[in-house]
């Protein structure tokens, strides 16, 4: 008897070693294999969103995250030019509220920002359960294990990739925007009519959410939570559904999708897909909104007259150039 | 939920095995019953009704077989001889009655199932050529999820109780739990009710040993599925959909690599299902021995999916060729024709039905028909031909079991294996037609060396990726067919190299396998039978 108990309680030993061990070879492999840079080479996912990366350390004020609504209607740069705001949008495609809250805490390694604006529409996406409980991980302990994102690297690593310490180049000036020329308006009816229903947001978009909002707390900044006008994603069940989360939890909420006379949107010259995504006119006017609304509610500095921030009146006439030459398709 | 997913293997494995260790023993199996049902309708919600009709059908059915028995037993002893035999008589069609009716009710519902899409459009099809309204309707149909491989059990459980291999059992616990156990329910092994019940039912503690070699086993399965099949499968899929536009060189490496993924997601299948079973101290039969040692035809089927194979030859074959017109027939061959033929025919017939039922078994498509008259051929060509054979290697003084002739035969068993195998992706008989009359027209065998199959889906880090892993599977396979077992000299070894053997099988899975940004999950292709 006294026997088996000392086997068991070797066996079990050796089974608490083994997976110590796991985890922190898994957490050395990560840091080899993760990219040391932030340009499409390297082999970073989503460049654009990771360009937070190279911009100078705690220079950034607003940053928005969420998926590809966010990256589709917001533009730093024109919030750069109407309020002298320093904005970064970090927006991945279908990024869900844990991928926003894994986004945010690297975000956190290298930056400051005052505010966060996290564009709901992500809350709804459905993913599957594997998914789910790597997103779950993945927000509750900050992706140690980042090799399951970059383990298919082995292909280009070099040598002097393994070790060398993380050195980000990569400069975007739409500072995560995705620009796009395209018009292809929605003609449809109005899609915002109003009901008391109201839409399901899956338990794993509310646990995370409520993780933001903590992570938000702790650092002092202050959460928005932010819908972007899309025909195809958005309802009138939705917006219940999230005006009701946003009370109960206290943080203000903006649905770009009702009034949008305020900003003088237009369906069918601001969509590029049809009503899915803004192209960049929608973005101009959807953003310079957002920028009055700051203005009245958050006390954000305007840096244009800041000699330190000069690179973002180069950055934005880089910006109006690459808006200039951005094929319409 | 495929078994190489996060979900099946952390979440769903581990609560269970919780829930089953501490749950005291004789309750232990009612939490492997559970947890195979929520598997089941977590899977395939809408059609575990199914599952629930053929374990009650094929369960009452035994019952009502013992209780047939059980009866004539109970008379038979007042009875004479003769009374005895006539009784024997009327108890053997009473007993067929039941076997017939179970049958037409389990079969039934595969063959409206899977096979109704099938026959409707074809015999539509034919009524087409005289009439322009369909006689039957089009129907969309949703297939159970493992309804080919719970019906042969259940079959088999039938048959064996109506042969009196054992008596049908009055748990209904028991036999719901052999028909549904989650590891085998959606890819087999097909097991027989005297291999996995009993242990299903005896609730073992989980050892550290089971645990260890399941887990094991588990891993070795996973490096198969992802460093290999998974990372072939984009080549495999855009040689086969564009076959027209490839040349024969490509098209037969498609076939190659198409062989070498079906063996490996399939056996890599097969040892995560059997090191699941084994967490719970169950073991299951093998499904695979090396199939690709075999030196005939015959070889490769009695090391492939070795399960369908062995229920084939015990349920079909031998009921063929064991009945009474198949004897008179084989007697009748021997007088008229010669003992040669007299032996074969009877086998020939026998083999056919095996093989149409081989066949149709993998898929209701015509395809999948003439993948079953594949083999069939080559086989019945090998049993007429062997005299012949024979007497040709006696002439040129051929040793046919020396060791440079056996490689010769395991390489002709590769190459026919390959063609099978092809006709098995091809999406359609008439695309396979196309693509073997490319490869002996239009080969181009520079398109293999061109860079040609670097655009095809994968590139040159894959393929280096999918031959290293061919290389480690191969020589495991080597030292298991010399008839050493590896995890049992891994085992024997200190904790340092044990560990640093499982270390690197870990870490060749997170490297080199195929998942995360940019691949699809690939579903096992035998769980689409």
């Amino acid at each position: 008897m006294e026997n088996q108990k000392k086997t068991t309680l070797q066996n079990v030993t050796k089974c608490i070693v083994f997976i110590l061990l796991l985890a922190m070879l898994l957490m050395g492999v990560s840091y080899l294999m993760a990219p040391k840079d932030n340009t499409k080479e390297s082999g970073i996912t989503n460049p654009n969103a990771n360009g937070f990366y190279s911009e100078p350390k705690n220079s950034i004020d607003v940053v928005m995250i969420g998926n590809s609504d966010a990256y589709s209607g917001f533009s730093p740069m024109e919030l750069w030019n109407a309020c002298g705001y320093t904005s970064y949008v970090s927006a991945e495609g279908l990024q869900v509220p844990a991928g926003s809250l894994a986004m945010l805490k690297r975000i956190l390694d290298y930056q400051k920002p005052k505010l966060v604006i996290l564009e709901t529409d992500g809350m709804f996406t459905k993913t599957d359960a594997s998914q789910n409980i790597v997103n779950a991980f993945n927000a509750v302990l900050g992706e140690p294990f980042s090799v399951f994102r970059y383990h298919n690297r082995w292909k280009k690593l070099k040598w002097k990739d393994l070790l060398r310490k993380p050195f980000y180049t990569a400069h975007c000036v739409t500072k995560g925007q995705m620009l796009s020329n395209k018009v292809k308006g929605y003609t449809g009816e109005e899609y915002m009519v109003e009901t008391d229903k109201r839409a399901k947001i899956p338990g794993s978009s509310i646990i995370a959410v409520k993780q933001i909002q903590k992570l938000c707390a702790e650092n002092n900044m202050e959460l928005l939570l932010l819908e972007m006008p899309s025909e195809s994603s958005w309802s009138y069940k939705r917006h219940n559904a999230v005006k009701d989360f946003a009370k109960e939890h206290h943080l203000p909420f903006v649905d770009l999708n009702l009034d949008r006379d305020r900003f003088d949107f237009d369906w069918t010259t601001d969509s590029r897909d049809g009503g899915n995504h803004l192209n960049s006119a929608g973005a101009r006017k959807v953003t310079r909104f957002i920028g009055e609304y700051l203005k009245e509610h958050y006390d954000l500095p305007d840096h244009r007259d800041d000699p330190n921030f000069d690179v973002w009146h180069e950055d934005f006439k880089a910006y109006t150039e690459q808006v200039k030459f951005t094929e319409d398709d | 939920m495929a078994y190489s997913s996060i979900v099946y293997l952390l979440p769903f494995l581990g609560a269970v095995l919780l829930l089953y260790n501490g749950m005291p023993k004789k309750y232990r199996w009612c939490v492997l019953l559970l947890a195979s049902y929520v598997f089941y309708w977590l899977n395939s919600p809408s059609t575990l009704v199914f599952l629930l009709l053929a374990t009650a059908a094929v369960y009452f059915a035994g019952i009502f077989l013992n209780k047939i028995q059980d009866g004539f037993e109970l008379s038979k002893k007042a009875l004479d001889k003769e009374g005895k035999k006539k009784l024997r008589g009327v108890v053997g069609w009473q007993k067929k009655a039941v076997c017939a009716c179970t049958f037409l009710f389990v079969f039934g519902l595969l063959a409206f199932l899977k096979y109704y899409p099938f026959f409707s459009e074809n015999i539509n099809h034919f009524l087409g050529l005289f009439t322009e309204k369909h006689m039957l309707p089009q129907l969309k149909l949703i297939q159970p999820l493992g309804i080919s491989y719970y019906t042969l059990q259940a079959a088999g459980y039938i048959i064996d109780v109506y042969r009196g291999k054992y008596r049908a059992d009055k748990h209904i616990g028991k036999v719901a739990l052999f028909l549904s156990f989650f590891p085998q329910i959606v890819e087999g092994p097909i097991a027989r009710f005297d291999q996995t019940a009993g242990q299903l039912m005896e609730g073992n503690r989980t050892t550290y040993k089971n645990l260890t070699w399941g887990a094991q086993l588990i891993l070795w399965g996973l490096f198969k599925k992802m460093v290999v099949a998974d990372r072939a499968n984009p080549f495999v899929a855009e040689v086969f959909g564009n076959y027209t536009e490839n040349s024969g060189a490509v098209l037969l490496m498609g076939g190659i690599l198409f062989t070498v993924q079906i063996y490996m997601e399939f056996s890599g299948c097969m040892d995560i299902v059997i090191g699941s079973a084994q967490l719970f101290g169950v073991d299951l039969p093998k499904n695979f021995a090396r199939p690709f040692f075999a030196d005939s035809v015959n070889d490769f089927w009695r090391r492939w999916h070795i399960t369908l194979g062995a229920w084939l030859r015990d349920y079909v074959f031998y009921s063929v060729s064991l009945s009474k017109g198949f004897g008179k027939l084989s007697k009748k061959a021997k007088e008229k024709l010669s003992p040669f033929l007299g032996a074969l025919i009877p086998s020939a017939a026998a083999l056919f039905c095996v093989w149409f039922c081989n066949g149709i078994w993998h898929g209701a498509g015509w395809k999948y028909l003439a993948y079953g008259m594949y083999y069939y051929l080559i086989m019945l060509l090998g049993m007429l031909l062997e005299p012949l054979f024979a007497k040709t290697a006696a002439c040129v003084h051929l040793n046919r079991d020396s060791g440079g002739f056996h490689v010769v035969r395991v390489l002709r068993t590769c190459v026919l294996v390959v063609g099978g195998m092809t006709l098995f992706r091809a999406e359609s008989v008439g695309a396979f037609g196309e693509i073997m009359l490319r490869i002996f027209t239009d080969f181009a065998p520079g398109s293999i060396v061109d860079g040609t199959l670097l655009h095809l889906g994968i590139d040159g880090w894959d393929f280096i990726a999918i031959a290293g892993g061919c290389i480690v599977v191969l020589i495991v396979s080597m030292i298991q067919e010399k008839g050493y077992s590896l995890r049992e000299t891994v085992a024997g070894q200190n904790i340092v190299l044990r560990w640093a053997v499982y270390f690197a099988l870990i870490f060749a899975v997170v490297i080199f396998g195929a998942y995360g940004p940019g691949y699809d999950q690939v579903a096992f292709i035998y769980g689409q039978f």
